[in-house]
């Protein structure tokens, strides 16, 4: 260690005695009413699974044909009913869609407001179901598997009550695993239109072609406010990033690399949790990756529905949503409606 | 060997602030960024723990969090925080020379861009190697190398301009 280096050393410890005390972050830690960390994903998370399971497990699939990797045995093909969850860090579903996958390898959905009230007498939504499941059952001293099986199982008979259809299998993707999936495949290309910045999301980025490192992503896909045509923005960023991702993951030789095979299947496990009875690479073969994915999201009376608790949520009228769920599952509602999934701009530009 | 949040934080909370705190040159904005921070791991902190290296990964999310502050709002405190520094530099006799030389410093590090200063503070407080200062700020290890570099060689200019200047500012 040199001179100089000693004299710097000496100045950032200077520095670090300036820290403030540990007990003025400690009691804000306590008091601090937690916000939630996710702003709502709609349908980014749910996307994802999907792309989590109708692109890249199938590109893993091809790839690993070529290896004489083992492939799991060709899947029963019957109409199945999934249940696609977007969870923010702390178990509240921020995103749900209710998705049916035919025979004829077509996907359609409906998203599930997480706001919807689910019962007008105890004022819960939809989005704290989970939650509310998960910490009883950890009350009542039941093991963290176990906890989350309760609160998987309140989710689907939630969801059941509301659209009459239920669920077989439930996919969980933590929005958070975003980070590991595009650190995994070496950062994810991007082009914005414009340099945008926002403090709610964090994101800071220039115009133009980019990579973006896996907390980058996460702010890009979590952007909510500034945005010109608001949510739509969000869904086409969604579709270019998830679009790239995908190709991202065809050239970047992850494919090909068993280490780094290793990493990116690890990141796809923690990015996403099954029911233990879902073979989600049988699954992922039933989806054809052409097959575009049809969502509406259901109708509902009010979006200012005040609780008995005064929170506001998400009215509606569960006739009204069985009816509406019913015929779009069965893929027989025009399919084209328009504002659904993902006008996607594949490598156009974003805002 | 897994922790609770709590403990954690009892273990780290002092370590994380100092890190901020010299990493940003401003004790208040090393309070918020800590606190934000802290507020998210809590909520996912099952994931966090289970991971190999917690803590790095939080320092990893306290860097992140100051890189995306708002821009403006740094760069002002920044600047006011090396004002406050520089004031305190003017020597006060023989006895002080070597705090005003680390003074200095201080505030020549206050005055590195962001990115820059971080890495400083890595490698000479948090005693990470190369390869953990680009994990931690999310580059590659070329990148956090001539952060570095750069930084020392900034230093190390200003240094000799102000040893040259030392004489007749000391006497």
């Amino acid at each position: 260690m040199t001179d100089h280096e000693i004299l710097i050393r000496q100045a950032v410890e200077a520095e670090a005695d300036q820290a403030p005390h540990a007990e003025a972050v400690l009691s804000r830690l306590r008091t601090a009413r937690r916000k939630p960390v996710w702003p709502r994903f709609a349908i980014v998370a749910a996307a994802a699974a999907v792309v989590v399971a109708a692109v890249v497990v199938p590109s893993m699939l091809k790839d690993n044909a070529a290896t004489d990797s083992p492939i799991a045995a060709p899947p029963a093909r019957v109409d199945q009913n999934v249940l696609l969850v977007g969870m923010d860090g702390q178990g509240m579903a921020d995103s749900l869609v209710l998705a049916r996958v035919r025979v004829d390898g077509g996907i359609s959905g409906v998203s599930l407001p997480r706001d919807t009230v689910v019962d007008e007498e105890k004022g819960w939504k939809l989005g704290s179901i989970h939650g509310r499941a998960v910490q009883a059952a950890e009350q009542a001293g039941a093991a963290d598997d176990a906890a989350a099986l309760a609160g998987r199982d309140a989710l689907v008979a939630s969801v059941q009550a509301l659209t009459g259809v239920r669920a077989e299998h439930v996919a969980i993707v933590d929005t958070l695993s975003f980070v590991g999936l595009t650190d995994a495949v070496g950062g994810v290309r991007v082009c914005l239109v414009n340099a945008v910045k926002d403090k709610y999301s964090g994101v800071d980025l220039p115009a133009g072609e980019q990579t973006l490192s896996g907390e980058q992503a996460l702010a890009f896909l979590r952007q909510r406010h500034n945005l010109p045509n608001g949510d739509l923005d969000r869904i086409a960023r969604a579709a270019a990033f998830l679009g790239s991702l995908s190709e991202q993951l065809q050239t970047s030789g992850v494919l090909s690399d068993p280490q780094r095979l290793k990493g990116f299947l690890d990141a796809v496990g923690r990015a996403v949790r099954t029911d233990p009875g879902w073979d989600l690479v049988a699954f992922a073969a039933t989806v054809t990756a052409q097959a575009p994915m049809d969502t509406k999201t259901i109708p509902y009376l009010s979006s200012e529905f005040r609780t008995e608790t005064g929170a506001s949520g998400i009215s509606v009228d569960k006739e009204a949503v069985r009816a509406f769920t019913a015929e779009q599952l069965s893929g027989a509602a025009g399919g084209g409606g328009g504002a659904g999934g993902g006008t996607s701009t594949a490598h156009g530009c974003v805002n | 060997m897994r922790q609770s949040f709590d403990e954690f934080v009892a273990e780290r909370l002092d370590r994380l602030l100092r890190y901020a705190t010299a990493m940003t040159c401003d004790r208040h904005l090393a309070q918020d960024i800590v606190q934000e921070v802290l507020l998210r791991v809590q909520g996912k902190w099952a994931r966090i723990d289970a991971m190999d290296a917690s803590y790095l990964y939080v320092k990893k999310m306290v860097t992140n969090e100051y890189f995306s502050w708002r821009r403006r709002k740094a760069a002002k405190d920044i600047s006011a925080s090396r004002a406050t520094l520089e004031a305190m530099a003017p020597p006060t006799g023989d006895f002080a020379g070597e705090f005003v030389e680390r003074d200095a410093m201080r505030a020549r590090i206050a005055g590195l861009p962001r990115q820059q200063r971080a890495a400083v503070v890595l490698r000479y407080y948090e005693d990470c190697t190369t390869a953990q200062i680009a994990q931690v700020m999310g580059c590659t290890e070329g990148t956090a190398r001539s952060h570095l570099s750069r930084a020392l060689s900034t230093l190390r200019a200003h240094q000799a301009t102000a040893d040259a200047r030392s004489p007749e500012v000391l006497r």
